[in-house]
């Protein structure tokens, strides 16, 4: 039974919804929101903004961005779909892919090797792949005003450290070399913290922060020893909602993220929704988590619903895929999301 | 207002068609009291995307042989099944097929490498089609139950325990521009079954520890 839906609460926004949401505060519905991407190869057509030029071009980036609201009935625009957008501008190799793959790093081929060679550059924010994301707020913005939640993203320095130093690399470097990887993290965390804080100004509601120490690579004892506090620094430093983004089994660690300061996390289907708001004990929002390679891929609307309805029974408070959906699923799962989110509600009129 | 179509079910995608400006193009299914119907459809909007839409579901009609369902852009077996799994092969090959090619020779008998011989397709009625080589070696025998199996997996056909020779549908009905099309498939099932599967994996973004 959800304890955040109140029916004493008059109708909401969007942004109202998801705004009040993160704060934990009583919702009219649970909203269904998007922290990462839901751009599909059919959206891109519908239009007419494919990958990989809607990663690069703000008018292209805004419009199919807001197929998750105009289309699919969510509560929330988030216009980065990818997570090389700050990689990019910090110089390393790209791969852009076509229409229907993702743009990704070359991380076999890293760009630097130690903290001394981490250098932000002066122009970071105004290169195209920063600049794009900013610009592309600025039209969402100026749009959509106030009716709908936009989201932005700023990549941590876990996730940014993986791109810029290659993954192997850096993991053995953080076995190996602990305050290396410290100076690391902390000299990216400045790049993490200017485009955060650069996409606030652009107009971004809240902020989606991916840092993948995920849980097939790196313990719970990991988070704890080296992204905590940083973590902790971004909710002090970073003045609007921050969703932290994690891919995988992460309940070993969410009672660390739960003390970080930041207003929700966006976790994955390795973990049941009952147990990770067991773990979070109120302490910090969930926002998931419909699995991406089974359920929105090839499965229906029935085993969609059902994953929906398991989340809201949990009181899980924002309702939406676990991660990046997959380009091709099919835009009928995708639709049955926000369609079974109202219908539960509708279901359960006087539950408070 | 939602720009989405009602178009029913989602059975397959290609997701960047290579010969019209990598335009995605979806199988629909509908499936009510009338039957099973399938259509072609595309949210591009781009000059050229309805004709080449045309074209797909004209040659469904022709080498799948599907008909039109009066009054609309749907199509059906005249069986009234859906024979998804063969259909959704079907639609996979005529989009990866280029349109300006050597025409498809519908042909019910196509040479077997691994035999070294043909391998023939015999339509006996109600369904029901009989394998066989135009040799009678060790290997050509084995192709047959191969190639049996071959369709038993793209068509979902039933193979009786008692003969590797034969392979029948349900619904009791001939389809043979269906078989023929899927025959080179049958032959070669792996391959087959490989680019379906590299088709569908794309597009899965990695979290970045596994994207390298």
């Amino acid at each position: 039974m959800s304890i955040h839906s109140d029916p004493a609460v008059p109708e909401m926004t969007s942004r109202e919804r998801v705004l009040a949401a993160l704060r934990m505060e009583p919702v009219d519905r649970t909203p269904v929101c998007n922290p990462t991407s839901v751009a599909t190869v059919e959206l891109m057509d519908m239009v007419d903004a494919p990958f990989p030029s809607a990663n690069r071009e703000p008018e292209q980036m805004a419009r199919l961005a807001a197929t998750s609201y105009e289309d699919l009935g969510f509560d929330s625009i988030m216009p980065v779909y990818s997570v090389i957008q700050e990689s990019s501008a910090l110089g390393c190799k790209m791969q852009w892919e076509g229409k229907g793959n993702w743009p990704t790093v070359r991380m076999s081929e890293p760009i630097w090797k130690s903290a001394d060679d981490i250098k932000i550059p002066d122009d970071f924010l105004h290169r195209q792949d920063t600049k794009c994301v900013l610009d592309a707020l600025r039209i969402l913005r100026r749009e959509y005003g106030d009716e709908v939640a936009i989201i932005g993203k700023t990549m941590g320095p876990w996730s940014l450290a993986y791109h810029c130093f290659g993954v192997e690399p850096f993991l053995l470097m953080s076995l190996d070399d602990p305050d290396e990887t410290r100076r690391i993290l902390d000299r990216l965390k400045e790049a993490t913290i200017q485009f955060g804080l650069a996409q606030i100004d652009a107009g971004a509601d809240a902020l989606t922060l991916p840092d993948h120490a995920t849980g097939d690579l790196v313990s719970g004892a990991y988070y704890e020893k080296y992204l905590l506090d940083l973590h902790t620094e971004f909710a002090e430093k970073i003045r609007c909602p921050l969703i932290l983004h994690i891919c995988g089994r992460t309940v070993d660690r969410m009672k660390f993220i739960a003390q970080t300061g930041m207003a929700a996390f966006h976790y994955d289907s390795k973990n049941t929704a009952a147990e990770s708001m067991a773990e979070v004990e109120g302490r910090i929002a969930l926002v998931g988590n419909i699995n991406n390679p089974e359920t929105l891929f090839s499965k229906t609307p029935v085993e969609v619903r059902a994953e929906v309805y398991e989340n809201l029974d949990a009181g899980v408070q924002l309702i939406g895929p676990e991660c990046a959906i997959p380009l091709q699923a099919p835009i009928e799962n995708l639709l049955e999301i926000s369609r079974a989110t109202k219908d539960w509600h509708a279901e359960r009129p006087t539950i408070n | 207002m939602t720009r989405v179509k009602d178009l029913g079910s989602r059975i397959e995608l290609l997701p960047e068609d290579r010969h019209f400006r990598d335009i995605s193009i979806a199988l629909h299914v509908r499936e009510d009291e009338r039957g099973q119907r399938f259509l072609v459809h595309s949210y591009a909007s781009y000059d050229g995307t309805e004709a080449r839409i045309a074209y797909i579901s004209d040659e469904l009609r022709r080498l799948g042989g599907l008909e039109k369902v009066p009054g609309g852009s749907y199509l059906r077996f005249p069986c009234g099944s859906g024979h998804r799994t063969a259909l959704r092969r079907l639609f996979t090959r005529i989009c990866r097929r280029d349109p300006n090619g050597p025409a498809v020779a519908n042909s019910l008998t196509a040479y077997d490498k691994k035999a070294d011989c043909d391998i023939i397709i015999t339509s006996e009625g109600d369904g029901r089609y009989r394998i066989a080589a135009a040799l009678e070696t060790p290997m050509a025998k084995r192709r047959i139950g191969a190639t049996r199996n071959g369709f038993v997996k793209l068509t979902q056909m039933t193979a009786p325990d008692t003969a590797d020779d034969l392979a029948t549908f349900a619904c009791g009905m001939a389809h043979d521009d269906m078989v023929a099309m899927l025959l080179p498939d049958a032959l070669n099932v792996r391959g087959a079954t490989r680019e379906q599967d590299a088709l569908r994996s794309g597009g899965v973004l990695s979290a970045p520890g596994r994207a390298d």
